[in-house]
Order: C-alpha cells, then sequence, then structure tokens
C-alpha cells in the first residue's frame, strides 16, 4: 500500500487556494473600476446576457474593456510564470527567465524604434515587439551553439545580446529624449488599453504555448537530473533544450508583445510555486501558470483602481508589492531546510 | 556477437587527446573495472562508451551497432549510466526518483502504465529500497541515496550498467553494500557491468576483468590475477607495492608500500 506523497497535501491546498483566489480575481477584476458593479451584475452580464444589465454603456463596459482585460493579464500572467519556470530547469539557473534569452530586449527595441522613430505606426507594436523578441532569442541561441548548447553559454550570450540591445535603447532615449513618454508605459509593463484586438493577436500563440509547456513536464524534470542522466535516461538533451527554449521564447515574446515589459512574474512565480509545492513539474507547472494569471488579474486590479483616476503600469505594482512578498517566503523557506 | 566493444576509440577535449586508439571488448555478463590514476582517461573512456562524449574516431558498438548513431532512447532501452555524484532536487521521492528509469519506455504523451510500476517496485524491492519509497531523496543517507539512484538504472531494465566511480563520496561501510548490490545484480540478472574505480582492491575483488590505462592507452587488460602485479603498479601506478592472494576472494589484493619518485 503506497502511503501519501509527502507534499500531497500542500498541493491540494495549494490548487484549491490559488484556484479560490484566481476565479475571484477574475470577477473583482471586472466588477471594479471608475464604475463599479456588483459581482451579481458581472456574472449576469457574462453568463445569462437577457438577465443581466441592459445593453447600454454598462454591458459594454463589462464586454468590450474590462473582460478582454481581465483575459489577457490572466494568460500574459500565465505565460510569464510558465516560462520562468521552463527556462530555470533549461538553463539550470534559478536566476532565469525569460529575460534571460533576450527575449525582453529584443520585444523593447522594437517596440521603441517604432513608436520613436515611426510614431504613426505605433498600431503595429505588437507584432513588431514580438518579432523582435524572437530575433533576439535566436540570435542568443546562434551565439551559444557550439556543438550543443551548453546553459552557461547561453546564459553568457543572453547578457551579451541583452548589454547590446540595452545600449541601442539608450542611444534612442538620449537621441529622442522628447519623445521617451511615448514608451514609459510600455517599458513598465501596463495593461492600459489592451482589449479585444491585442487578444486576438496573441491570445492564439499564448494558448497554444501554455497547452504544449504542459506536455513537457516530464522532460523538464528529467532535465533537473543533470545532462548525463538525462542523456542515459534517453533524453536528447539538444533538442530537448531548443525545442524547450522555442516554446519559452513563444510565450514570453507573444506576452511582451502586448504588455511590453512585465518582469517579476517569470522570475518570483516559480519560485514561489516551489517553495510552497516543491519542484517536481507535473506540478509546478500548472501552479506557475495559475498562480502567475491569478497574480497579474489582481495586480491589474488594484493598479488601475488604488489611484484612481491615475493608473499605475501593473509591473511597477507588481514589483513593488511582490518584491517583498518574495523576500519573506524566502527567509521562511530557508528557516525550515 | 559481442554485446559491448570499442575499436580505435579516440576522445579529445578543445584538440587535446585523451584517449587514443581504445579497443577493447567488455565481457558479456561480467564487472569490467576501468583503473588507472588521476587523468588516466578511465573516465573519459566510460563517457565515451556511455555516449556522453563523443569520439573523435573509432566507434563504441552495442550488439555490433555503433552507439553514437543510434537512436538515444534505443541505447536507453538497453544501456544505464550512473555519473559520479548524480543530482537531483531534494523533495521527490524514492519511488518518483526511480520511477524516471521508465522513460524511455514512454511514448511523448506517455503515462506509466501498470507495468512500468510493476517494474518501479521490483527495482525498489532488488536494491532494498521498498522501506524507503516515499521518503525524500535529501532525507536520505549517503548509501541508501546510491542505492536510490542504481533502482533508477534497474528500473530501465538494462543489460548494460555502466558506473562512473560509484562509491565516491561514500563512508567503507556504504562503499562495501555498493558494491555488493552490483555484484548481486550482476549475478542475477546476467548485467554487463562496467565500472570506474579508484580502489585497486576493490576493482579486484569485485571484478573478473581489469582493462588499466595509462595517458589514455590501455596499458593492461585481463582478469585481475594477471594485471595487478608489482610490476604493473610500479608502472602504471608509481608505486612500490606488495600483492597478496587473497583465498576468501579469490583475488589478489595489494599493500601500498610507497611513492616512487622519479626525478631526473
Amino acid at each position: 500500500m503506497r502511503n501519501m506523497h509527502p507534499t500531497a497535501l500542500r498541493r491540494t491546498i495549494f490548487f484549491t487556494v490559488v484556484g479560490t483566489l484566481l476565479v475571484i480575481g477574475m470577477l473583482i477584476g471586472v466588477a471594479v473600476g471608475p464604475v463599479d458593479f456588483s459581482v451579481r451584475e458581472v456574472i449576469a452580464t457574462l453568463f445569462r446576457p437577457e438577465s443581466g444589465l441592459e445593453p447600454g454603456l454598462a454591458h459594454s463596459i463589462i464586454w468590450n474593456l474590462r473582460l478582454p482585460r481581465m483575459l489577457m493579464g490572466l494568460l500574459i500572467g500565465a505565460a510569464l510564470a510558465t516560462a520562468g519556470a521552463n527556462l530555470q530547469a533549461v538553463l539550470g539557473n534559478p536566476l532565469a527567465d525569460a529575460g534571460i534569452i533576450g527575449v525582453s530586449s529584443g520585444g523593447a527595441l522594437a517596440a521603441m524604434v517604432l513608436l520613436m522613430l515611426f510614431p504613426a505606426l505605433a498600431a503595429y507594436v505588437p507584432p513588431a515587439a514580438f518579432l523582435g523578441s524572437f530575433v533576439a532569442a535566436a540570435l542568443v541561441y546562434a551565439l551559444a551553439w557550439k556543438g550543443g548548447v551548453h546553459p552557461l553559454r547561453i546564459i553568457l550570450a543572453g547578457v551579451a545580446v541583452n548589454s547590446l540591445l540595452g545600449a541601442f535603447m539608450s542611444i534612442l532615449n538620449v537621441l529622442f529624449s522628447e519623445r521617451v513618454q511615448m514608451v514609459v508605459g510600455w517599458l513598465a509593463g501596463s495593461l492600459t488599453g489592451r482589449g479585444w484586438p491585442h487578444l486576438q493577436l496573441a491570445g492564439p500563440y499564448l494558448v497554444v504555448g501554455l497547452l504544449l509547456s504542459l506536455t513537457q513536464a516530464r522532460t523538464l524534470n528529467v532535465l533537473l537530473l543533470g545532462d548525463e542522466v538525462a542523456t542515459s535516461l534517453g533524453l536528447n538533451v539538444n533538442w530537448a533544450r531548443l525545442r524547450l527554449t522555442a516554446l519559452a521564447a513563444l510565450l514570453a515574446g507573444s506576452a511582451v508583445s502586448v504588455v511590453g515589459l512585465l518582469g517579476f512574474v517569470g522570475l518570483v512565480v516559480p519560485h514561489v510555486v516551489t517553495l510552497l509545492i516543491g519542484s517536481d513539474y507535473r506540478f509546478k507547472l500548472p501552479g506557475s501558470l495559475l498562480l502567475g494569471g491569478a497574480l497579474v488579474i489582481v495586480a491589474d486590479t488594484v493598479a488601475r483602481t488604488a489611484f484612481d483616476p491615475i493608473e499605475l503600469p501593473v509591473g511597477v505594482l507588481m514589483a513593488a508589492l511582490g518584491s517583498p512578498f518574495f523576500l519573506y517566503l524566502l527567509r521562511k523557506g530557508i528557516r525550515n531546510q | 556477437m559481442s554485446l559491448l566493444t570499442t575499436s580505435c576509440l579516440c576522445t579529445a577535449y578543445s584538440g587535446r587527446k585523451v584517449l587514443d586508439s581504445i579497443t577493447v571488448e567488455f565481457l558479456q555478463g561480467k564487472s569490467t573495472a576501468l583503473i588507472g590514476a588521476n587523468g588516466s582517461g578511465k573516465s573519459t573512456l566510460l563517457k565515451t562508451v556511455a555516449r556522453l562524449l563523443h569520439p573523435v574516431a573509432g566507434h563504441v558498438m552495442l550488439e555490433g551497432k555503433r552507439i553514437h548513431s543510434l537512436n538515444t532512447r534505443v541505447v536507453a532501452q538497453q544501456m544505464s549510466i550512473l555519473p559520479q555524484g548524480p543530482r537531483s532536487p531534494g523533495d521527490i521521492t524514492v519511488r518518483e526518483l526511480t520511477g524516471f528509469g521508465r522513460h524511455p519506455f514512454l511514448s511523448w504523451l506517455g503515462r506509466a502504465n501498470k507495468e512500468d510500476h510493476e517494474i518501479v517496485e521490483w527495482a525498489l524491492a532488488q536494491t532494498r529500497m521498498t522501506a524507503f519509497a516515499d521518503r525524500a531523496v535529501d532525507q536520505l543517507s549517503g548509501g541508501e541515496r546510491q542505492r536510490a539512484w542504481i533502482a533508477m538504472a534497474l528500473a530501465q531494465q538494462p543489460r548494460v550498467l555502466l558506473l562512473d566511480e560509484p562509491t565516491t563520496f561514500l563512508d567503507i561501510c556504504f562503499q562495501l553494500e555498493v558494491l555488493e548490490l552490483i555484484a548481486k545484480l550482476k549475478e542475477e540478472l546476467g548485467l554487463t557491468v562496467v565500472m570506474a574505480m579508484h580502489d585497486l582492491n576493490q576493482a579486484a575483488r569485485y571484478c573478473e576483468q581489469v582493462v588499466a590505462l595509462c595517458s589514455g592507452r590501455i596499458a593492461a587488460c585481463g582478469t585481475p590475477r594477471e594485471v595487478v602485479t608489482p610490476a604493473f603498479l610500479k608502472a602504471v601506478f608509481n608505486i612500490n607495492a606488495e600483492v597478496l592472494w587473497s583465498e576468501r576472494f579469490a583475488a589478489p589484493q595489494c599493500i601500498p608500500l610507497h611513492p616512487l619518485y622519479r626525478d631526473a
């Protein structure tokens, strides 16, 4: 007879709490704002249109503004956290997230070029940022390739490419300092004004990327045993790294293209999940996905209502509130060991 | 046909040749010890045979097929490698670790079926880890942890087991425990075992074949009785030693006396 897994209870509690938090966060996220609705009104409007609020302003606020923005936040938080969890195993480095493979700076530079040099084309920022993310990730990979990819080479190539792209960004900032204002919100990571068009553009990539990621849990677990054991177990380590990094680039690139630079989630959520329910990716991946989504939804709701009518960029708020919490968990985790 | 052989195998690290034309047959169903001084190439030979390193010339043959051109999953279904000081997340259980041994048999989305679970339980029983199965890996002693890794390797149901210094970092009691376990598995399951080893007496006692390396070449190959002699110890390990015959182990045992200094 098998005993219960040592962390089975913690997993059950974790998924129950995060799942509940997510649902409540989604409802409240749609309900509150400059015009407040009750949760009952929201549910009625979303699921029973015939008995909900009259079609009109309220209906339009829920359906056309808050719902897509909330869904966008959900997908982006899920994508960044999943990509971070993935890369931490693939690169064997607890400090890895999508930033390290150039995705963030590639996307940011592309967006800045468009916003500062060709403001008329501002509508094309998402596809351009997506392209920039991918080009940067491919560049990092090409530089790191030498008969195979060693994690440390990826990280060092990533640092180099990030510095290079950062230099270009600084040059743009200096030369076009009067236009810096246009990109501040984007660079800080913001969901302001994101709606159905953005969701249609990036949503499919995010959903496909997330579903594919969930199938990779066993491969990630095997990678955690080190390259030699992974090879012994029949894993083609180079191909697995390539595939998983591409998946992380797809997720993070799609997220960056819509929301800009949203750092905190990808780095910290996977660590929080590990501290709470352990390092098994069969649970860590869905755990990161849910917690990342819940975190961005809650943070975005606070960001747009706390200083009403001024909206804070959600990335700023998350870093400000999340970092102390993360440090608390870290201290607690270390004490327990 | 021989199960596992190498022919004219050469391996290099960034241009520097570490293995020079190694041709050897590993006896089927027996244990082979790879011995040699630090930097002699024994670990490199093991890793090249294990396809963790690519040779610059020559090849490793598994049942007559070149191992470096075979599908890595197909190799994993026949051969298991335990590197030196393997690492795992500390919070996975022994059963989960052992379960990874079934990885080469599972398809992309496939889940472990009843047979896989039975094989995992069998591997745990073989290594006497059943009682520890639900324990986290970081709660095990050094010897138990090594047995857990051997359980993982066994769950692959391999015909060949390669081990890189399986007793390093272990107390003498755990060293014997691990070597006895490997000897038992070899006898009962007919495994072909190849181990890189540091301790000559353990190599002579537990292995039927000894391959001694010196500067990347084979210095001697044969039974322990043939290989472990005072002259050999002088030439390969640079020591003066007395070699006694142990009736109990039916193997030579050496008593190192002092190092030789080859000045000028």
